[in-house]
């Protein structure tokens, strides 16, 4: 008996070593506005594309403006849960959201989200955008996207296509592309863009989009095949690759994005002191470097131009939904 | 040939990265052993660290991480009931029973060295037969991910302990639960009441604390005045002759383990429990009945779960595609080092490779190190007064509640489980069934429709389709098989 209360005694104090340790390491640093530091919500999980981006913008608006950025993840209903609690915190600059595509594709399609991309929250800056890539498999015969859309015409229904999800940017942008050539191309939607494409290469489907990161590795492989990147601009991690506008389809213009927003009403100078921190953090040559990786490009500006973006984003989502008639009641 | 040998050899002969290695694979198992934080929230927080770092330090600490992370799931799950990660589920059936016994240090160390012998298998599958596995990934379409999980539902049968239609309803629960949240086909909420919370569904990890941590805590309130058995723990290294008897499971269950970890739709978990319900069924005479302490049912999914680790690394070598969540984050991380995971990362960088399959088994060598050391002093846990260790698994099963999504309504959805799973409990109803209708339901719910589409939702060709695939056949013939001898006729004409 006494043994098993050495083993308590030593674990009780094992215990609060570490618990005091702990709570000494966790003394927040002073932030850029009070003594309290500044949260990024990311609402997803950590170790998605997102979750690396918060962290990144974390760790370098925390060196640039000398306070303590933290990430927190909230996740759920494709980021709806994180967003709408960003929206109901005090708008004092302390709880910022990382935006990516779904703040407008989940707002536009599923009116439950719980929050207005436009009206909740004050707009912080633009981080970086980045293309998807159209693409498909060899076997399937297609070369380019005139080639896609005249099979889906000829075929309807034929031609099988994976999403990373529904009510994502990978459904609408095929939503889009379904409106404007008024074709059918069957939606399947997956768990992220991985299995997708895993189906894609095994010829259960035969058309996926994908940043390019993803999907780079199997078209370098030559078993995949980048028809367009679903921009009006070509990308420069892929120069070989036309863009819409080349493919034929002006003012066709689909981005993946990041940028940063602040509860509705956060006081200007706040955002104005942020606004200036982040344009300095995306202009970082270390930070371009990761850019180059996620095949993104700097976005550097102020909140007015994230404004213009996100309302065009959302608006162009919100006529694709009932254009489509996807919205769900 | 040889420079492949060096790379190989690389992380056994540098102090540092043999230092690296041994500190993720040792805060891996902590980091599993607590219900809620996940192996993949420690390696993507640890990625933001390992920017500047060296490519190679990084993929060192990495394997050590993800490795022990798999493995410590399990030791919550014999010592409290409380499995420490999805893929430990299986073993809190059999293994906590064994603690019940007096019996936690012999469970652990047996769980350690078929853990070492799964992660093996998984390792040797990586380095000799990538290309082979990840063909056999590719094949698998929706229509056999659907079969899967038809085949792991089955283990219902075996879990509900005596009564087959308590053991149905519980699974039925659990497949209604995992129906919560937005459609994964039309984003339409389904089961939210209106509630945007309930549109991101429940998270299972907060039922599966609440049904076995919170539960059991309940459970034992009513043998407060029964003393805590005394364990056992003169023997904890198990015998050549026990491991014997186990090896050939665990190595018919880590084949499992690195074919299900090897799917992107699919990992530890349902490897885990696919392997139990392979060793329930296939093993005549276990140590004791299933459930009760049977040491198959340790064997079985402790092999498979690590097995899945070099399964899950398959897709990514070759194809670039993650195989699950954790190798998703490696994937970035290779990206933000100059790598290019997939086809060319054999061909361009072979020596990375060759570091990987090295550095995974060097993490191997470490989990089987930690993974004996300090078990006694752990079973003693088991030990622990209940007036002092009820409240502290309570405290813990809060903490990993709410760690899962940051949100209270995590902690909640764990209190109103655990006293449902105490409900259940108290009228002869099992808990296991309903956490494998949580997982399964889902991919089931997911891969028919995916499967249904594309037959152009024609019935016929849906089925059809089973039948001119011959993986689906294979599989098919296999689920039918599995079905058929549980029935009476089968046992009566195997007994003549």
């Amino acid at each position: 008996m006494s043994g098993i209360r050495g083993v308590s005694r030593r674990w009780c104090l094992g215990w609060m070593g570490m618990l005091v340790g702990g709570l000494t390491c966790a003394q927040p640093a002073p932030s850029v506005f009070s003594d309290k530091p500044v949260k990024i919500v990311v609402p997803f999980a950590p170790g998605a594309g997102t979750d690396a981006m918060g962290r990144l913008m974390a760790q370098k608006l925390g060196e640039v403006m000398g306070g303590s950025f933290v990430v927190e993840n909230r996740t759920g209903a494709s980021g709806a849960i994180g967003t709408q609690y960003v929206a109901q915190q005090a708008a004092d600059g302390h709880t910022l959201l990382l935006v990516a595509s779904p703040f407008t594709t989940v707002a536009a399609s599923l009116p439950t989200a719980g929050y207005d991309p436009i009206k909740s929250f004050t707009p912080v800056g633009m981080i970086a955008s980045g293309p998807l890539v159209w693409a498909t498999t060899p076997q399937t015969g297609i070369a380019s996207m005139q080639d896609l859309v005249a099979k889906a015409k000829s075929q309807p229904g034929a031609l099988n296509y994976g999403s990373a999800g529904a009510g994502g940017v990978n459904h609408l942008v095929l939503e889009l592309l379904k409106a404007r050539t008024g074709t059918f191309i069957t939606h399947i939607p997956y768990r992220g863009v991985a299995p997708a494409a895993m189906d894609m290469v095994s010829g259960q489907v035969q058309l996926v989009t994908g940043t390019i990161p993803a999907l780079l590795p199997l078209i370098k492989d030559g078993r995949v095949k980048p028809l367009a990147v679903t921009s009006a601009k070509r990308s420069s991690a892929m120069p070989e690759v036309p863009s819409m506008a080349e493919a034929g389809f002006k003012g066709f213009d689909v981005q993946n994005f990041f940028a940063l927003a602040a509860p509705a009403g956060t006081p200007a100078a706040v955002i104005e002191k942020l606004n200036a921190a982040l344009n300095k953090v995306v202009s970082l040559p270390e930070v371009q470097a990761r850019f180059k990786v996620d095949a993104v490009d700097a976005m550097p500006g102020t909140p007015a131009a994230q404004t213009r973006f996100i309302e065009a984003d959302y608006q162009a989502w919100r006529d694709v939904v009932r254009t489509q008639n996807l919205k769900i009641e | 040939m040889s420079e492949s040998l060096q790379y190989f050899l690389m992380v056994f002969t540098s102090p540092y990265l043999l230092f690296l290695t041994a500190a993720g694979t040792f805060a891996g198992i902590y980091i599993g052993a607590i219900p809620g934080l996940s192996v993949t929230m420690a390696v993507s927080i640890l990625i933001s660290f390992t920017f500047k770092w060296n490519v190679n330090d990084a993929l060192a600490l990495i394997s050590g991480i993800y490795l022990g992370g798999v493995y410590g799931g399990s030791r919550s799950a014999i010592l409290l009931n409380i499995p420490g990660a999805p893929s430990a589920i299986a073993t809190a059936l059999d293994g906590y029973p064994l603690a019940k016994r007096g019996e936690a240090g012999t469970a652990i160390g047996l769980t350690t060295v078929v853990s070492v012998l799964g992660g093996f298998v998984g390792i040797f599958a990586l380095a000799a037969a990538a290309p082979a596995v990840s063909s056999l990934a590719l094949m698998f379409a929706p229509r056999d991910y659907l079969l899967l999980a038809i085949w792991g539902l089955l283990l219902v049968g075996s879990l509900s302990g005596g009564s087959l239609a308590k053991g149905l309803f519980a699974g039925a629960f659990g497949v209604l639960i995992g129906m919560v949240g937005l459609d994964p086909m039309t984003a339409e909420p389904r089961f939210t009441f209106g509630s945007v919370q309930m549109t991101g569904g429940i998270a299972y990890v907060a039922a599966m604390i609440g049904f076995f941590g919170v539960a059991e805590v309940l459970s034992q309130l009513h043998e407060l005045h029964i003393k805590a058995v005394k364990q056992n723990v003169s023997k904890i290294i198990p015998s050549w002759a026990l491991l014997r008897r186990y090896l050939p499971l665990g190595a018919r269950t880590s084949a499992i383990g690195v074919v299900v970890g090897a799917l992107p739709g699919a990992g530890g978990d349902i490897a885990a429990l696919m392997a139990y319900d392979h060793a329930k069924r296939t093993v005549k005479n276990p140590s004791r009945p299933f459930g009760e302490g049977a040491y198959e049912g340790l064997v079985a999914p402790e092999s498979a779960n690590n097995a899945a680790v070099g399964g899950a690394y398959i897709p990514m070598m070759t194809l670039g595609i993650p195989g699950d969540a954790v190798t998703a984050v490696i994937i970035g991380a290779m990206y933000i080092h100059g790598l290019k995971p997939g086809p060319m990362l054999m061909i361009e960088t072979p020596h990375l490779f060759w570091f990987i399959v090295g550095s995974l088994v060097l993490a191997n060598c470490f989990l089987l190190v930690f993974g004996l050391t300090g078990i006694r002093m752990f079973a003693k846990l088991v030990e622990t007064p209940k007036a002092i260790l009820l409240p502290l698994i309570l405290v813990l099963s809060a903490v990993g509640a709410y760690a899962i999504n940051n949100s209270a309504t995590d902690v909640y959805w764990m209190l109103g489980f655990g006293v449902f799973g105490y409900l259940l409990k108290m009228y002869g109803y099992q808990v296991g069934p309903v956490i494998l209708g949580m997982i399964l339901g889902p991919l089931m719910d997911k891969s028919y429709r995916q499967a249904m589409i594309s037959a152009e939702g024609q019935v016929g060709q849906f089925a059809i389709e089973f039948f001119t695939s011959p993986l689906s056949a294979i599989i098919l013939a296999a689920l039918v098989l599995t079905m058929l001898s549980q029935t009476p006729l089968w046992k009566r004409w195997r007994a003549a």
